[in-house]
């Protein structure tokens, strides 16, 4: 008894927004270490299943598989289910881009609105708000700007009754809404530069649309589709062979269901899960199915540790050429991802980066350690990936 | 039209007499023994609710055990703005929110009583705007939407099989609940006026048949409006006058008095997906004194007791009222009397009755979604829960509700003992109903 309630507190320990997670103390590592954290989880029906692998030095370390993908019919999570992994599509994105400038076709520096005019009459709306007049650009966007989140879009935001004009816009003329008029990436970004931008560009960091921007740059640049330049110049090339944003008909098998959590407005008798599986409609099927730089990619696990790999530089995995000064940049550029010293690993430069549907991923430059943790909820409810860094650096240091 | 008019005239009577300066009703306290309980074996239930606390995961707690119109056992902790405040005991005043829906049903069955109201009226006699509604299968837009195959009853406000839902929020995501969503019908901060609030639904297609399935939903804020339509009175005075007053209630309302501010417990937690009802992030407040054995608090604050003195646009009775532990328990005190409390009847026999008993002729199956697991044993009432042994359903364990902010409440059937347990956390995130009952039910002798 004493020990379900002690697990209850480390699975809320958890719980929340994305910046308040509490971290494991330093020196708690193994896969014990894993264990604590992940298995109360499913023992207190908080998530149906997950998949966690970690690789060091490009070679597997440790699996973990628990729980279901697809409770109904009994299907186990592996290292080759495919799950929907939101905004952990923005790394493959940014790896594009980079692809660009090592090419000399695009430079850092360059504006977006010399690739995309219809963003030359793009004004501020300060705080996002209508009341105050709308003011005019300080200075033109840039890929850069783009990269790391700065140019001053915002994100498409749930409803609330406290959100600002602008984020009502973008709800309003149904930008990459589920349940809105299906729209590919061109005349979803050549709405989004119908509306002003929060604040002047390089002024502040927000979560937002800003990949989505990205990857319409490479439409127009590289005049291909996304997807098919994602493909055809990052995917194939790193040998991630089962990553697509359409998964193929004889791939739907493997996928994992997609659930939501529930909140329970009143005690339930017994220990109800607090998760269900979502009612996917044929349109939401079909927005998840465009191709965008924000989000969209369906992956594995086995699929985006190659990925990481690439990111540290491992030379034993399909090899995406790219030359390690650009390779850090990368590192250094990919949204979300805290760089840094953490304190158990001082002047070791990691990763995190989570998932709207709860994957993350993370790395440790020191260790070499890399791993990735796969479940399908929506929205995420636990941040993790602090977490299983810290484990992973721990567990790992002797070995590097 | 004259009996209307002496309704409303005793009810400013009332509220002349009642005033501000009433006592709250106190209950004589016995020891649990003289009650068939064993106080040692109730500790239990305070020493987990206390693990909690002290762990800085709710905010305070109160857990009244009544039997026969007296207080056995009372468990309390933490104060009322978690370290500033008054110590939480019976009479602090928290937010019912779901726990509302069983006395706006009481009211309804009032009416009833008094035959201003039948289970088979149709909504429609009272908002013609719900004669031909359309229903979205599943709620889902996709499916081919069908005219209702009948009208929407009070019946079926009381029990939840209107049709109708929450929000996606709360309700989880279907295009139906989305437009609730989208839309805030039935948000209590949405600025509209109760007969704004009805057209506004009005327009939105039901998710089911009505009397085909259990949905938890708006229906009962659906019977305030109606109860306002008949009475022509505000659910708020209506209430006062036929069941806090002739209880004694005196601390169950909508609107807090600011004096009130103190005794009210504040609303803390980690939030819907770590963000508050207002869309704002929830931020986790750690330490908040120096004294190195301070709670390490794992909660933000969510909503301000101050913030219960505005008087809405609306009076939410599926969600608005606020009371104490004490004055819940004399609600229920009546309940568990079929009716009748201190020789009075304040509801019939057969209209408490009723609403204990399951009204819900549906397949436990449909319960599913809404109990969890726990779907093959639960039944509904008027506006109650019903939960039957597991192992044998012709037996009723207990009949209970509870609200989003983790509070709940029970009563055994069998000997009319109450439980009120009242905290302050957003959502209902630790669920113990079944845990301290079931440790009360072990502690009897």
């Amino acid at each position: 008894m004493k020990r379900s309630i002690v697990s209850i507190f480390t699975a809320l320990a958890v719980i929340g927004a994305a910046c308040h997670a509490e971290t494991i103390k330093a020196g708690k590592s193994g896969a014990l270490a894993f264990d604590e954290v992940l298995l109360p989880l499913i023992e207190d029906r908080r998530l149906p299943g997950y998949f966690l692998s970690i690789q060091q030095g490009g070679e597997s370390k440790l699996e973990r598989a628990q729980g279901f993908v697809d409770e109904k019919n009994k299907v186990s999570p592996t290292s080759n289910t495919i799950f929907e992994i939101g905004s952990m599509t923005e790394p493959l994105t940014a790896t594009a881009i980079m692809v660009l400038v090592e090419e000399g076709k695009i430079s850092l520096d360059d504006r977006l609105i010399d690739f995309l005019p219809e963003f030359k009459g793009l004004k501020v709306a300060p705080n996002g708000s209508y009341d105050v007049p709308l003011v005019e650009l300080s200075q033109q966007i840039t890929i850069d700007h783009l990269l790391n989140h700065s140019a001053g879009f915002s994100a498409v935001k749930r409803f609330s009754l406290r959100l600002s004009n602008v984020d009502k816009s973008y709800r309003e003329k149904g930008l990459f809404r589920n349940n809105a008029e299906l729209r590919d990436l061109k005349s979803n970004i050549a709405l989004l530069a119908s509306i002003p931008l929060i604040f002047q560009p390089g002024e502040a960091k927000t979560d937002s649309v800003s990949y989505d921007v990205l990857a319409r740059i490479i439409e127009v640049v590289t005049k291909q589709s996304f997807d098919s330049f994602l493909t055809t110049n990052v995917l194939v090339p790193l040998g991630m062979l089962d990553t697509h944003f359409v998964v193929p008909t004889d791939k739907q098998s493997r996928r994992a269901a997609m659930h939501e959590p529930v909140v329970w407005g009143y005690n339930v008798p017994g220990k109800p899960k607090m998760y269900r599986q979502s009612i996917i409609s044929q349109t939401a099927k079909a927005q998840s199915n465009i191709a965008r730089g924000r989000t969209g990619i369906k992956s594995t696990a086995n699929d985006y540790l190659k990925f990481l790999g690439f990111l540290l530089g491992e030379e034993d995995l399909p090899r995406l050429s790219m030359s390690s000064a650009s390779r850090l940049e990368l590192i250094k550029k990919i949204k979300g991802l805290e760089i840094g010293t953490n304190n158990t690993q001082k002047h070791a430069a990691h990763l995190t980066g989570q998932g709207r549907f709860n994957t993350a991923f993370w790395l440790d430059t020191q260790t070499r350690a890399s791993g990735v943790f796969m479940t399908q909820i929506n929205p995420a409810q636990f941040d993790l990936a602090p977490t299983l860094l810290n484990i992973t650096a721990e567990t790992f240091k002797n070995d590097s | 039209m004259l009996n209307v008019k002496t309704i409303s005239l005793a009810a400013m009577l009332s509220a002349t007499l009642t005033g501000t300066n009433v006592c709250a009703y106190e209950f004589e306290k016995v020891a649990p023994e003289s009650v068939g309980f064993d106080s040692v074996k109730l500790e239990n239930a305070d020493t987990k609710l206390k693990q909690l606390y002290s762990d800085g995961r709710i905010p305070n707690y109160v857990l009244n055990l009544y039997k026969d119109g007296k207080l056995y056992y009372s468990a309390t902790g933490g104060l009322t703005n978690l370290e500033e405040g008054e110590p939480v005991d019976g009479d602090t005043i928290y937010h019912l929110a779901s726990m509302s829906k069983p006395i706006v049903a009481s009211a309804g069955f009032r009416l009833i009583d008094e035959g201003r109201l039948q289970l088979d009226d149709k909504l429609s006699q009272f908002f013609p705007q719900f004669k031909e509604m359309l229903v979205a299968p599943g709620g889902n837009f996709e499916n081919q939407f069908e005219p209702a195959k009948r009208e929407i009853t009070i019946a079926d406000l009381m029990t939840h099989t209107a049709g109708f839902t929450y929000p996606s929020w709360l309700a989880g995501a279907n295009d139906v609940s989305n437009t609730y969503e989208e839309t805030g019908v039935f948000n209590t901060a949405n600025g509209l006026s109760l007969e704004e609030n009805m057209s506004l639904l009005s327009e939105m297609p039901l998710l089911a048949h009505p009397g085909e399935n259990f949905n938890y939903s708006v229906s009962l804020d659906v019977l305030g409006a109606v109860i306002e339509k008949v009475t022509g009175q505000n659910l708020a005075d209506y209430l006062k006058e036929s069941i806090f007053d002739p209880l004694g209630m005196t601390d169950t309302y909508f609107v807090l008095d600011p004096e009130k501010v103190g005794k009210t417990s504040t609303v803390f937690g980690i939030g819907i997906n770590g963000m508050g009802l207002d869309g704002n992030p929830i931020v986790p407040l750690g330490k908040i004194s120096a004294d190195p054995n301070a709670i390490n608090w794992k909660i933000g604050a969510v909503l301000p007791a101050a913030f219960l003195t505005r008087t809405p646009t609306w009076y939410s009775g599926g969600g608005g009222l606020i009371s104490s532990a004490n004055d819940y328990a004399r609600y229920l005190s009546m309940i568990a009397g079929r009716g009748s409390i201190d020789g009075k009847q304040v509801l019939s026999e057969k209209s408490a009755n009723m609403q204990i008993d399951s009204l819900v002729d549906l397949d436990f199956e449909m319960m599913r979604e809404a109990f969890g697991d726990a779907y093959d044993y639960i039944t509904f009432g008027g506006g109650f829960g019903i939960k039957r042994e597991p192992d044998d359903p012709t037996v009723t364990d207990y009949i209970f509700w509870g609200g989003l902010f983790n509070t709940f409440f029970w009563f055994d059937p069998r000997d009319n003992s109450i439980g009120v347990f009242l905290t302050s956390h957003l959502p209902a995130t630790f669920n113990l109903s079944d845990d301290i009952e079931d440790m009360v039910d072990r502690a009897r002798k």
